[in-house]
């Protein structure tokens, strides 16, 4: 079966060369699209049956770089870990091609769309099968060129390239976190094979830079760059801003790319890199960015109101239970919340873009409501996407958050920030339940029209323009069978996956990581913690459903949800639909300040000092030089002469000044 | 060896340039098409010499040497020679500027005559400073390839060109004096010219006297260091690359600007070692400045050249930066950081000169939504501009990494600094091709200006070709210049034997 491995990538490549190149007519094109990805999907799944019996796949395809004591081959691997990632991304991928068929159908960049979305997945593969942490930087790259393309998909609109340029600068800020990383990682190890570096233990000190450092922090920094690197990635604070603009993208790609895939890659690292991890300080500091992120990401998801937008912020949220999975040290935790998410977050986004199309390019939930009756196939599969992702008892997304809850709460009596983080976590997770129960009674539910603004001002600064196909208001546009299939199956996926999954995948991931180091009395202590934790778990999504629903369903239009939206929550809801002004701040502070100084350095270094004063000042300098001087040069016999004695007579006056010691002049001798 | 491959490869076009010369200037299709033809031998040539070049051969292959000025002074060649070979590194350089000439006679299809036979004569030039091995004909090839490039940005370039080219020359003059004198002394000191034989012998001649070593070393680096161009030492450039024509400014940086780098490889380092080890704080500073520096320049230009051109002083930094990294993997970097500037910074050159041809502009404001009416170019820009920031299978990536790389563990804090040029290239690059490329046409007029023709794609394709084949395959380039790069770098380790 190794030998087949490198087909997994290079399939999905293929279809984006022959996209890319050729100008087919659109049948063909969609075959060929599709065909990649889902031929991929057959092979991981045979490449993920052979690893069950915790035999790991390997190939080295060909050399790549090679200096010195630097090796690095293009070598793929599957092993748990990453089997369980192919499986993922080529499994919600191939269902995601399918769906754009007809999502894509009118769009003149149909081709187009196909090779980027199959670029992409070569990328993610790469990504995910490299063996080494400089593959899997070529494949994260990769990744985020194909994202900064497909949000600029419609590039006639300067706003979605100017999404796309953010989300690749805000990520190449995460790179640079992401190179210091592995420039340490090569101190620690001399090495960047992740099988490698994990069998070699930590050395006590390092030589860098003519100095001793010591081993342990240098691996703390390591940890940390390399989350800064995550934080690019996988939108966490301070660099997620680029992920709600994101959306400005085909909806496809928000499924797949900013939603399902590429956005948990930094999870997925910081899996890979369990044995750097493990035991780290790091962690502290992860827990508490993560936490904070899923806590405000869910707070602005609460006052948006572009679908997709709601959506967008929710994934930045559910990426901070990713990581706080990651940074309790059980690392299946994390992971499993990439998968359950994958599902649902995928279901949510390929829903949205079914009400956006039904709607003919609708985005703004105010001007939804209804839906249910008139598409009630679609308003199910968006409910079942919508319970797991709110956490109903049982669902995925339920399991996942959980498991994620008890992991934090058991670490919080080993290391301070877990406390507060686990308390930041529940209460996200109860954000989660309440603006997933707005959104979907909002569109769904409620007679259409019922939450359009009361007065123009209260949507200013929410200017949802509709972005996708023509605006009208004709009749609703009902959703394929190619549209409804991918669906339902991840309907399926959202509702029963958690339960199925839950177990086994920690089981089967356990070789990747071995057995996590517990105290004696771990069994008893877990037991507890965790029927605490569902109980916890069950009341926030209660409270969080219910409230939604009093506010957005029963009690709308009451006297006192009125007074409350007219006074105090007025104030706060301004402050959540912008967002808490983070891109205004970094614009003045750091954006803004840059391109400034950048003209202002180059006129007054560059030009004046520099250019004018010392490189021209010198040819200037010489040029009065010599024109002084020339004036010297009259060409009269009369000057020639009288200068000639000067000088001979000053040259005399030198010579015997120097011997006038002795007053013996050396050539009378 | 058989045939003079390396003096056949270095005096063919200037052959070629005399015999072209005294046809008439209505001939200039003949003209066109010889020079198409002999830069394509000479291709030929360096690529033979390319595959005949054995990576574990000796370090010097396919040398020739002739006696040329008699002197009884210099022993042991009795006299200045007439010495060429190629080492790894030369040999890539070589390979570079035979590769880029025949795109730049393609790109200058509707120049005059003399536009071309001064571009065969630059090749002669260029390849006779990488090929000589001796200090004297090195020093010969050094100052007449300037006479060429003072023409083209002099007589064909846009509107300021009598500034640029007299800036140009004069700016490089002061260095290459500089260098004659330390070249006098050196060679005086040592009774030879011949490369080699300097390089084993200076560093032990000098050995007792440091402050000699010291002022040798600078004035071989400060001509260098204008060449490359090090900051402070950049000025120069974004006039020459403003006011050359296109072909010049693809010379210009793909080939005349690595004159400076090779020269610290190939002279500066190897003949004062200690030198170099005691300036190397400053130089990694400069480079690091320089870095930052000229990306910060360059996102404030509006003119595609003179961004371009600053981009220019970044790339070169990081070529210093790994240069005088101290390891292996930065030097190795820095030396293909040298080949892939020379292709992505090429790339970029002749594609300006696409729009510049079609609309005499070339202001990013005389641009805009050009993707809609140019799918094809936009493309390729698209490609060049991915290379040009370092991302991973393209050949930028690579070379930037190895930079990176291997001068973080010898300096840390400016491997910090620069990689935030990672950051910075991203932005001048993608703000100058989302202007350009993106959002609505803004000029009506542009819309008819249609895609890249035929003739145009015969140039384009190739370079493509090639950036996308060493971000594949980077060995091709690393395997042939390890051993003479290593050699290069062990004059930089602290533990370097003096003999």
């Amino acid at each position: 079966m190794s030998h087949l491995l490198w087909l997994i990538p290079v399939l999905p490549l293929a279809g984006f060369l022959v996209n890319g190149l050729l100008k087919l007519p659109k049948p063909v094109s969609c075959i060929v699209g599709c065909a990649g990805p889902i031929a991929s999907f057959v092979i991981s799944v045979l490449v993920f049956l052979r690893i069950h019996g915790h035999q790991d796949v390997v190939q080295t395809v060909f050399s790549w770089i090679s200096v010195g004591q630097l090796n690095v081959p293009f070598g793929l691997r599957v092993d748990p870990l990453s089997g369980v990632m192919i499986l993922v991304v080529t499994g919600v991928g191939s269902l995601i091609h399918v769906y754009s068929i007809s999502y894509m159908h009118d769009d003149e960049g149909f081709s187009r769309f196909f090779a980027y979305l199959n670029l992409f997945m070569f990328s993610m593969l790469v990504l995910v099968l490299g063996d080494s942490i400089l593959l899997m930087f070529v494949g994260w790259e990769g990744v985020g060129l194909c994202s900064y393309l497909l949000i600029g998909f419609w590039y006639k609109e300067l706003k979605n390239a100017d999404a796309g340029k953010k989300a690749f600068i805000t990520n190449r800020v995460g790179d640079f976190g992401f190179l210091l990383g592995v420039f340490c990682l090569w101190a620690l190890y001399k090495d960047v094979n992740f099988a490698q570096m994990a069998g070699k233990a930590i050395p006590h000190s390092v030589q860098l830079a003519g100095h001793e450092v010591s081993g342990d922090a240098l691996a703390f920094w390591a940890g940390l760059f390399l989350f800064i690197g995550a934080c690019g990635k996988s939108a966490q604070i301070p660099l997620y801003v680029w992920l709600p603009d994101a959306m400005a993208g085909p909806t496809p790609v928000s499924a797949l790319i900013h939603a399902a895939t590429m956005v948990t890659a930094g999870v997925y690292m910081m899996a890979r890199m369990n044995f750097l991890y493990q035991g780290s300080e790091v962690l502290s500091i992860v827990v508490t960015i993560a936490a904070l992120t899923a806590f405000m990401a869910g707070l602005i998801a609460v006052a948006q109101n572009d679908i997709k937008k709601v959506l967008a912020y929710s994934t930045v949220s559910q990426l901070g239970f990713m990581f706080a999975g990651i940074a309790s040290g059980d690392f299946h935790t994390g992971m499993f919340h990439v998968v359950t998410h994958a599902f649902f977050k995928a279901l949510l986004f390929l829903g949205a873009g079914a009400v956006i199309h039904a709607l003919h390019g609708e985005q703004d939930i105010r001007k939804m409501g209804g839906l249910g009756k008139k598409l009630p196939a679609l308003a199910a599969v968006f409910v079942a996407g919508a319970l797991a992702l709110a956490g109903l008892p049982f669902t995925a997304g339920f399991f996942s958050k959980d498991a994620i809850l008890v992991a934090v709460f058991e670490q919080a009596s080993v290391q301070a920030a877990f406390g507060p983080a686990w308390l930041l976590l529940v209460a996200s997770a109860g954000l989660t339940a309440f603006y997933t129960t707005r959104l979907v009674l909002i569109v769904f539910l409620d007679a259409p029209g019922a939450h359009r603004p009361p007065s123009p001002e209260a949507s200013a600064g929410s200017h949802a323009a509709p972005q996708e196909g023509d605006h009208g208001h004709g009749e609703l546009h009902k959703p394929g069978l190619l549209i409804m299939a991918p669906l339902a199956i991840l309907a399926v996926a959202s509702l029963f996956g958690g339960y199925l999954l839950d177990r086994p995948m920690e089981e089967f991931l356990k070789p990747v990581w071995g057995e996590e180091k517990h105290p004696l009395n771990f069994a008893a202590a877990h037991d507890h913690a965790h029927a605490l934790n569902i109980l916890v778990s069950c009341i926030v999504f209660a409270v969080g459903v219910t409230a939604g629903w009093v506010i957005y369903g029963r009690a709308a239009g009451r006297d006192w949800v009125k007074r409350f939206a007219e006074g105090g929550g007025k104030k706060m809801y301004w402050l959540l639909e912008n967002k808490f002004f983070v891109d205004e701040i970094y614009e003045y502070t750091i954006i803004a300040p840059l391109k400034m100084g950048a003209t202002i350095v180059w006129f007054l270094v560059d030009r004046v000092l520099i250019d004018t004063i010392l490189v021209n000042g010198t040819g200037w300098i010489v040029y009065a030089v010599g024109g002084a001087l020339r004036r010297t040069h009259t060409g009269s016999i009369n000057v020639a002469v009288v200068s000639f004695l000067a000088g001979a007579l000053a040259l005399l006056a030198f010579v015997a000044y120097q011997f006038k010691d002795t007053w013996q002049l050396p050539f009378l001798h | 060896m058989a045939a003079p491959l390396l003096t056949l490869i270095t005096f063919l076009p200037a052959l070629a340039g005399l015999l072209l010369s005294p046809l008439k200037a209505e001939k200039g299709g003949i003209v066109r098409f010889a020079a198409l033809f002999v830069t394509l031998a000479v291709l030929g040539l360096a690529g033979a010499v390319w595959f005949l070049f054995d990576p574990k051969g000796d370090p010097i292959q396919f040398r020739e040497d002739h006696l040329w000025i008699r002197s009884l002074y210099l022993t042991p060649t009795k006299g200045i020679t007439y010495s060429v070979g190629v080492d790894g590194i030369s040999l890539a350089m070589m390979v570079l500027t035979a590769f880029l000439m025949p795109l730049a006679i393609r790109a200058s299809w509707h120049q005059p005559k003399g536009f071309l036979i001064t571009l065969l004569f630059l090749e002669t030039g260029m390849m006779g400073a990488f090929v000589a091995l001796d200090l004297f004909l090195f020093y010969v090839f050094w100052e007449a390839m300037l006479i060429p490039m003072y023409l083209l940005i002099g007589i064909w370039g846009g509107p300021r060109r009598i500034y640029a080219s007299v800036k140009f020359i004069l700016y490089t003059i002061v260095g290459s004096v500089l260098m004659l004198a330390a070249i006098l002394y050196a060679a005086t000191q040592a009774g030879t010219f011949d490369v080699v034989t300097l390089q084993g012998q200076l560093p032990r001649l000098l050995a007792g006297s440091p402050d000699t070593q010291y002022w040798l070393f600078l004035a071989f680096a400060v001509s260098f260091a204008i060449k490359v161009p090090l900051f402070p030492f950049h000025t120069w450039l974004p006039d020459a690359h403003v006011e050359a024509p296109t072909a010049g400014s693809v010379i210009l940086a793909g080939v005349l600007l690595k004159m400076g780098t090779y020269g610290f490889l190939r002279f500066a380092i190897p003949f004062f070692p200690d030198a170099a080890q005691h300036f190397t704080p400053l130089i990694v500073a400069l480079s690091t400045i320089g870095i930052i520096y000229g990306s910060l320049m360059a996102m404030a230009q509006s003119d595609i050249k003179k961004l371009v051109a600053y981009s220019s002083v970044a790339h070169l930094g990081f070529c210093m930066l790994g240069i005088f990294s101290g390891t292996l993997q930065g030097a190795q970097g820095g030396v293909l950081q040298m080949v892939n500037h020379g292709l992505s910074t090429g790339a970029l050159f002749l594609l300006v000169g696409v729009i510049y041809e079609k609309t005499h502009r070339r202001g990013v404001d005389d641009f805009g939504g050009m993707a809609k009416v140019m799918p094809v170019y936009a493309t390729l820009f698209m490609i060049v501009t991915l290379s040009s920031i370092g991302l991973p299978g393209l050949n930028g990536f690579v070379g930037e990494f190895l930079v990176l790389f291997g001068s973080f563990p010898n300096h840390p804090t400016a491997t910090a600094f620069a990689s935030l040029g990672v950051v910075l290239g991203a932005v001048y690059m993608l703000k100058l091709y989302r202007d350009v490329f993106f959002g609505p046409v803004t000029r009506p007029e542009r819309e008819k200006i249609g895609d890249v023709e035929k003739g145009d794609l015969a140039y384009l394709l190739p370079i493509v070709a090639l950036i996308i084949l060493l971000g594949v395959l980077p060995n091709l380039v690393l395997s042939r210049t390890e051993r003479s790069v290593s050699a290069v770098v062990k004059n930089l380790q602290p533990d370097r034997v003096s003999h």
